[in-house]
């Protein structure tokens, strides 16, 4: 069943390719999965910067300029709208494209999100990292 | 008698009243024929004058203050019994104006059905009470009765009204066996006039008592009671359904109180209950999320190499995963649609493309089952203004449901078409069929047929729900046909636009 307009749904990002040599700050607080996600970038020569809150997110941002940011919303002290508000106010970094993803994706939220600048919000139990990384493709390409 | 009289006239102001009331005693007194009861008639209306023109010179009777003084100035005791009962206490009185109703109806039995019925009558009834009534030739002999005072104030005016009713009953029925029904009524009838126009209103309406409904229809009751009786009977009456009405009110106020406490409760509890889904549901997606990352990681062998075996197994599990997750987001998605928070994005789509679509990317699930679709795209397209994503999920849900619960190798047929400024989607298949105890509740959240259950283990219960607020947020209905032989139908109905909508 198709969850809402943003959600993507999986058939049509069978067929994809996965981003090569990109610089890609990933935030994400649960350690299995970001375990998971530096497996998969460094498979796909990707240089994964990885931050796990709003802190050490600034602190990467202030050394490095990433080509894409990946955003969990639930995560300790501030939340991804939070930083998402943060970075699009910030005349330096509000040009770095931002996708959402996060398993807290209800229609407002999704609204939300949108609203404040994401490019894309990507539910995370709906896709697998293959999926997330051909939808990432899709926007540096 | 004189007495009486005089009595009356020492305590009446209005001079003209007492020569007209004494020159009618008079005349009473040369007659010969009913002179007692008019003498009783007399009284009661003399009284009646009296009780309602109180004077400040005069002693202020009421009915009974006037009644109790002439017993005790005047000795009764002399006077015709029927006369003498007007100053008797409420239940003596009631219990001889029965009497006196019942002698004239066994004069006429006497006189008509002869003796031996009358005595069979009253043997019949087999009444403790009124086996102390002594059965002379002449009538009936009540005396044993009255005189006994302790015996009968033994017996509650209500058990000896019962019995005296019980005997009008069966003289009743006895004479009607002879005369017919209108004439037994008639008669009946015309011995309560006597007996009215002999005493007032109110003490002849005691006889009513004792004459059984069956006897006078509702109509004449009402046209034989008195004005002033009727007009006692309905103020208490309405004052019993005033009562009644403020005690409902009371009742109503406090059953919609609670009504509304049972209903604030339930609302609330239906929020958390919401609430928790909702969290749980985001609960349990982080571990499914990599529980699904991680499987197609290895699947893909990105971890190491896997024999075909492993992969198998690994395949199996995938699907579980994603089964999990299917169900999370649908828990999820009746929140949404539980809320009223629904978002619709109206335009004009395609229906017949949105169909096709559906029955294509269902066809692996309908060629396993060995269903065939009959779907013939209409030669027109069919534009409707609705929201293709949310009809998507609609038909989607229906021919799912028509696959999953059809039989093997059987057809399912879709049609739609344009029904002036309605689309009408029908959706038929044969296989399980709705049980008829299923027809309310198919389309409310989480309800499952227990024939549906058995053939498909899986499913939340929520797919007609949705569909059912989706078709009805579009200004549609839905509605289904299931036959016993499991032919099954599901409608759709839309308006083209907006503006049609139910």
């Amino acid at each position: 069943m198709a969850n809402d307009e943003f959600n993507v749904d999986l058939e049509s990002n069978s067929v994809g390719s996965l981003p090569r040599d990109k610089k890609i700050l990933w935030v994400e607080d649960d350690p299995l999965l970001s375990d998971m996600i530096s497996r998969k970038c460094l498979a796909n020569a990707c240089l994964l910067l990885h931050a796990t809150d709003a802190d050490q997110t600034f602190e990467i941002l202030k050394k490095e300029k990433p080509d894409i940011i990946i955003l969990d919303i639930l995560l300790p002290g501030k939340n991804g709208f939070e930083i998402l508000r943060d970075i699009k106010s910030n005349d330096s970094l509000k040009e770095i494209p931002v996708i959402i993803l996060s398993n807290f994706g209800q229609k407002d939220e999704i609204e939300k999100g949108l609203k404040l600048g994401a490019k894309k919000y990507l539910i995370k139990a709906t896709l697998t990292l293959d999926e997330i990384l051909f939808q990432v493709n899709d926007l540096l390409s | 008698m004189d007495k009486i009289f005089s009595f009356l006239s020492s305590n009446t102001h209005h001079p003209d009243t007492i020569e007209n009331y004494l020159s009618q005693y008079k005349k009473i007194k040369k007659s010969y024929r009913n002179q007692e009861d008019k003498f009783i008639n007399l009284y009661l209306n003399w009284e009646e004058f009296i009780i309602n023109n109180k004077t400040e010179n005069y002693k202020n009777y009421t009915k009974e203050s006037l009644r109790d003084t002439i017993k005790k100035e005047i000795e009764i005791g002399n006077l015709p019994n029927d006369f003498r009962l007007i100053f008797l206490p409420k239940k003596e009185q009631s219990v001889l104006i029965y009497e006196s109703f019942i002698n004239d109806l066994v004069e006429y039995i006497n006189d008509h059905l002869g003796h031996a019925t009358l005595v069979k009558t009253v043997k019949d009834l087999k009444d403790p009470f009124l086996a102390k009534i002594r059965i002379t030739a002449n009538g009936l002999d009540f005396s044993l009765i009255n005189k006994s005072q302790t015996d009968y104030s033994q017996h509650p005016i209500d058990e000896i009204t019962k019995s005296f009713k019980n005997l009008v009953g069966a003289m009743y029925s006895k004479i009607e066996l002879s005369l017919g029904e209108k004439l037994t009524k008639d008669i009946f009838r015309k011995m309560f006039n006597e007996f009215k126009e002999k005493y007032n209103a109110e003490m002849s309406s005691v006889v009513l008592k004792i004459i059984p409904e069956r006897i006078l229809g509702m109509d004449e009751w009402l046209s034989l009671m008195s004005k002033k009786e009727l007009e006692k009977q309905v103020r208490e009456k309405t004052q019993e359904l005033l009562e009644f009405n403020s005690s409902l009110e009371k009742t109503i106020d406090e059953r919609t109180r609670e009504l509304k406490v049972a209903y604030d409760d339930l609302k609330k509890l239906d929020e958390k209950k919401s609430e928790f889904i909702s969290v749980a549901a985001h609960q349990l997606r982080t571990p499914l999320s990599a529980m699904k990352w991680g499987l197609s990681m290895l699947n893909n062998e990105e971890i190491g190499k896997l024999t075909t075996e492993q992969k198998d197994f690994l395949e199996k599990n995938i699907e579980s995963n994603n089964k999990v997750i299917e169900i999370v987001n649908e828990l999820l998605e009746i929140d949404l649609y539980t809320k009223n928070e629904k978002i619709y994005n109206f335009e004009i789509s395609d229906i017949s493309k949105i169909i096709s679509d559906i029955i294509k990317s269902l066809s692996s699930l309908s060629r396993k089952r060995n269903i065939s679709i009959d779907w013939q795209i209409p030669k027109e397209k069919i534009f409707a203004e609705i929201d293709a994503k949310k009809i998507s999920i609609v038909v989607q849900n229906l021919i799912d449901n028509a696959i999953k619960y059809g039989n093997k190798n059987s057809t399912i047929n879709i049609n739609i078409r344009k029904i002036n400024t309605m689309i009408n989607l029908t959706i038929k298949n044969r296989g399980i069929g709705i049980p008829a105890e299923a027809n309310e509740e198919i389309f409310q959240r989480f309800f499952r047929a227990k024939n549906a259950i058995r053939k498909e283990t899986e499913g939340m219960g929520i797919g007609l729900f949705i569909s059912k607020n989706i078709v009805e947020d579009h200004g549609g209905r839905i509605w289904f046909d299931s036959k016993k032989d499991g032919e099954t139908t599901f409608s759709v109905e839309i308006p083209i636009s907006r503006k049609f909508g139910l």
